[in-house]
């Protein structure tokens, strides 16, 4: 995680860890303002946190382009299995008026 | 016939694929870095209905992340002991706390719960009501940065309770539940006077509310010295009503 190079190619763990490491970030600043935090007063540790090359705003941006590749990909995965369905309801309409026509016959 | 599909239709359960796992983890780091940048913004009642919205959205992507968590990767092995060694630190560091994917989702939601509290913390309008609300509050199971927030929030302006509601208004409310007419002498400038400074003893008692509990018993014995000057004071309106205000900080 700390180390860049092993996910700079993953695009989704990339955005994804970036979204977490600027989480971090904001959430540090915000601690180090409260005037009445005292060192026993944390859980953690006071470390220092570097700062991220990206803005608040670009990172939301990658994450809502990343949940649309996602919901493309929901949405064929979900309409390849709404064909299976169909297919397998047809068969089995095929299959029901067939019996019912030797009956008869 | 209708009643077997309809049957049928209340047992499916929702069958979440890898893709639905990810993307409700992306929706929620969204919810997330939005929530942080609310709480960076000066607290006001249209910052707390937002984050009202982006809380219960927030938790219902945590229900879903439980019903997807064995997508989940094993990424102990990605866990780095050492990660604190080349940052600086100003005290000597804590162990590392490991967390499993169950607790993470547990922290996360005392975290979304906590918040929430604060925000509701943020409409409440009487003194006794606010410091039993804290002392729930100081029952939950730590959190760090909820814990800056409140403080933070609490006092933006000193004399405004969360930045929004006049703190006067709340001891003035307080006074008139103890049976003092406040109307007969709310325009007196010395009871003005008087009350600025209860603002300021009353707010000082909520600071000393939410620290440390070993450090309250020190803090608490010099609010008492600014107490026993708000009482010499009190005594030009009604002496009882203070004494009871004064049992009441001291006992309750």
């Amino acid at each position: 995680m700390h180390d860049p190079e092993l996910y700079k190619n993953n695009k989704f763990l990339k955005i994804y860890l970036e979204s977490i490491h600027i989480g971090g970030f904001i959430c540090y600043e915000l601690i180090r303002q409260s005037n009445y935090l005292r060192d026993d007063d944390y859980v953690p540790s006071v470390v220092s946190f570097s700062t991220s090359d990206k803005s608040e705003e670009k990172i939301l941006e990658e994450i809502l382009e990343l949940e649309h590749e996602i919901s493309d990909k929901l949405t064929s995965i979900k309409s390849k299995s709404n064909v299976i369905i169909f297919c397998f309801l047809f068969k089995n309409y095929v299959i029901f008026f067939l019996w019912i026509f030797f009956i008869v016959n | 016939m209708l009643f077997f599909f309809s049957l049928e239709k209340k047992n499916i359960q929702k069958v979440y694929t890898p893709f639905d796992a990810l993307d409700v983890r992306l929706k929620l780091r969204r919810s997330l870095i939005t929530i942080y940048s609310l709480m960076k913004q000066k607290f006001s009642a249209k910052i707390a209905d937002e984050l009202k919205i982006q809380i219960s959205s927030c938790r219902k992507k945590i229900e879903m992340i439980k019903e997807t968590l064995k997508f989940s990767a094993d990424v102990t092995s990605f866990f780095s002991d050492s990660v604190f060694k080349p940052m600086l630190c100003h005290i000597p560091p804590r162990a590392v706390k490991t967390l499993t994917k169950s607790n993470t989702v547990e922290e996360l939601e005392n975290m979304i719960n906590q918040l929430d509290f604060i925000v509701d913390l943020s409409k409440q309008n009487n003194f006794y009501e606010i410091l039993l609300s804290l002392d729930t509050y100081l029952k939950m199971p730590k959190n760090v940065l909820c814990y800056a927030y409140l403080d933070i929030s609490l006092y933006i302006n000193p004399k405004k309770y969360f930045g929004q509601q006049d703190f006067s208004e709340i001891i003035i409310e307080m006074l008139k539940n103890f049976g003092l007419n406040v109307k007969e002498f709310i325009h007196n400038s010395k009871f003005q006077e008087y009350l600025e400074k209860a603002v300021l003893v009353g707010l000082e008692y909520i600071a000393k509310h939410i620290r440390n509990k070993f450090r309250q018993q020190r803090d608490y014995s010099k609010l008492y010295q600014d107490l026993s000057i708000l009482i010499n004071e009190s005594v030009k309106f009604l002496i009882i009503i203070i004494i009871i205000f004064l049992f009441f900080l001291i006992f309750v």
